[in-house]
């Protein structure tokens, strides 16, 4: 009889924790914003992430964008794109996604631009179905000869070990 | 175990120290050729890096100031590949970087450091080495710190089982035997073995049973004679009660036998005050003293004996001159010569003579009472101070002797620091040594 009880409780148990993962705290909409992660460490991963859930009025691409570029929640997280930094043009051709972001980031260091610009591509990379990352900046920037393009193989965020 | 855990810990130091040494100065020296280098392209620097043996590293990756990728030895990179692992980022902010990891059995470093050319950091050198070699060593050795850790402490915990099982049955034993002590076997001997504390505490508590026994034979020995030597006067005065009531008698032979329960009486209080004496002389420490002369104490039982040995023909010889003084109470010293005197002139003969003598021999005061009286048996010398211990019964109780005042005299004399010795001979007469240490007063205060 205990056994009995004891297999029904589990079997509540795992309905429950079912109905659980169906939360609206656990939306389906919910994207991952990609940040720069500093560490004194090597531990950790240069690249940290959050989550987060477009309002219902503002799922568009540019609003998702804008809602980027506010900057990460979590205090372990960084944006390297100065605050005033705003998108300025959007333009998705094909498996090419161009954005055109204002002259504000236009004199970043070069390793803070491929850093910012790395995050800013692997967040658009998994939230539309570009293959490709154009960042540009208006005017162009100061430290880059050229618009730099990303792409899923063209970032390296961890030595996988060949065995 | 801590000892192994600081083992394998200062083992696991010293393999992390000299592999960042090592990488480290790779790193240098690739930075170094790099930096010499007037065009710095994938074949320039691949060429720069041939002539640094790189065969056990898994991995190198240079990159330019902006994290782009110049050279990966695992293939050709993309024109625009970003190589963001925290080594490299991190080099490029102008630290040298190392980390190191141990897991799956393999030792994972990696080293990056910066390259510096006119002053000017133009990019990054990486490299990671997966080395299972040292993993399987490292692996190895935390394995058999693990083993000799358990082993140990198997033999740790057998050791303290075995030792303990071993304690506690000896434990065992001695609880046993105090169970039969109490039950009163006092012959009982507890039989330890080994050569420790237990041992030494079996011996202890053999030789306290011993005492044990022999105090508890004495106590029986004494309830024994007391009840005896108790016994013999009263069954006089009920046999002489018993002999008035039941005979007619005229007034003077009942007067007398009246008299006889009248010495009776006095013979048992007699001894019930020695006893009494005995057993409180038994029960407290001598803790009061005072430093007297002999002499005046032995004038004074002289006077006391005057009149008994005037009356049975004896003559008492003194001769005290050699008087030292001795710690002692006087009351008690008056009871040694009165007990002595007394026996010297119950037990003397008609026209004898009894002589208290003084005298000394280096540190030691001699008081010498002799008799020229019947004298002991030689069998009968070695009891002759215990209680109730008479050598001829029936001239003791003629004379009222009780046969504790020997042994009242050798009790006090013993409290008091002193030794008392006896020589005799049948017919000629008993002489009495008692010696007691000098009080001198400039070296004893």
């Amino acid at each position: 009889l205990k056994k009995d009880k004891l297999t029904i409780l589990v079997i509540i148990l795992a309905i429950l924790l079912c109905a659980c993962s169906r939360l609206p705290g656990n939306n389906e909409n919910a994207i991952t914003f990609y940040y720069y992660q500093p560490s004194q460490s090597t531990v950790k991963d240069v690249l940290g992430t959050e989550p987060f859930i477009p309002k219902e009025d503002a799922s568009d691409l540019q609003s998702i964008i804008r809602a980027y570029l506010k900057g990460p929640q979590n205090a372990d997280l960084q944006l390297l794109f100065p605050k005033e930094t705003t998108i300025v043009e959007l333009i998705e051709e094909g498996d090419l996604l161009t954005v055109t972001l204002s002259k504000h980031c236009a004199n970043m260091s070069r390793i803070d631009l491929a850093v910012s610009c790395s995050c800013l591509a692997q967040t658009l990379l998994h939230i539309t179905s570009a293959t490709q990352v154009c960042i540009q900046a208006e005017g162009g920037f100061a430290n880059a000869e050229e618009p730099l393009i990303f792409s899923e193989e063209t970032i390296l965020t961890e030595d996988v070990i060949l065995q | 175990l801590f000892l192994n855990i600081y083992s394998a810990k200062t083992n696991q130091a010293i393999f992390y120290n000299n592999k960042q040494t090592s990488m480290t100065e790779r790193c240098y020296l690739a930075a170094a050729q790099i930096s010499e280098l007037q065009i710095v392209n994938r074949t320039t620097v691949s060429q720069a890096l041939e002539t640094i043996s790189s065969s056990w590293v898994n991995r190198v990756i240079v990159t330019d100031e902006a994290a782009r990728i110049i050279y990966d030895s695992t293939g050709t990179p993309n024109k625009t590949s970003y190589a963001l692992l925290p080594e490299i980022v991190k080099s490029l902010s102008g630290y040298d970087v190392f980390s190191w990891k141990y897991a799956d059995g393999a030792m994972t470093s990696k080293a990056a450091t910066p390259i510096v050319s006119y002053g000017s950091l133009i990019g990054s050198i990486y490299m990671m080495e997966h080395d299972v070699q040292q993993g399987s060593l490292i692996h190895s050795l935390q394995v058999n710190t693990f083993s000799i850790t358990l082993v140990l402490e198997l033999i740790l915990i057998l050791f303290s089982l075995i030792f303990s099982k071993a304690f506690t049955a000896r434990l065992r034993k001695i609880m046993d035997s105090i169970r039969i002590i109490r039950k009163g076997d006092y012959t009982h001997q507890l039989k330890m073995g080994g050569n420790d504390e237990l041992t030494v505490l079996g011996d202890e508590f053999n030789d306290l049973v011993d005492r044990l026994r022999t105090s508890e034979n004495k106590r029986r020995q004494f309830v024994s004679d007391a009840s005896h030597e108790l016994k013999t006067p009263l069954a006089s005065i009920k046999l002489l009660s018993d002999s008035i009531l039941q005979n007619e008698m005229d007034m003077a032979t009942a007067r007398e036998f009246v008299e006889d329960i009248g010495n009776e009486a006095d013979r048992l209080n007699r001894m019930a005050q020695k006893l009494l004496m005995l057993t409180h002389i038994e029960a407290h420490e001598n803790s009061e003293f005072e430093i007297i002369y002999m002499a005046p104490t032995i004038e004074r039982v002289a006077r006391m004996i005057d009149v008994l040995a005037k009356n049975n023909g004896i003559t008492v010889e003194l001769d005290l001159e050699n008087d030292s003084p001795i710690l002692i109470l006087e009351d008690e010293l008056y009871q040694i010569v009165f007990n002595l005197a007394e026996n010297g002139l119950k037990y003397n003969t008609s026209g004898g003579k009894l002589t208290i003598c003084l005298s000394r021999k280096k540190d030691t005061a001699v008081l010498k009472i002799s008799d020229t009286g019947v004298g002991i048996p030689e069998d009968s010398l070695e009891h002759i101070f215990e209680r109730f211990y008479r050598v001829d019964k029936a001239r003791s109780r003629q004379t009222g002797g009780s046969g504790l005042g020997l042994a009242i005299v050798k009790n006090i004399v013993e409290r008091n620091g002193g030794q008392i010795y006896v020589e005799s001979a049948l017919g000629e007469g008993t002489c009495f040594t008692v010696h007691f240490p000098v009080f001198d007063a400039e070296v004893d205060r």
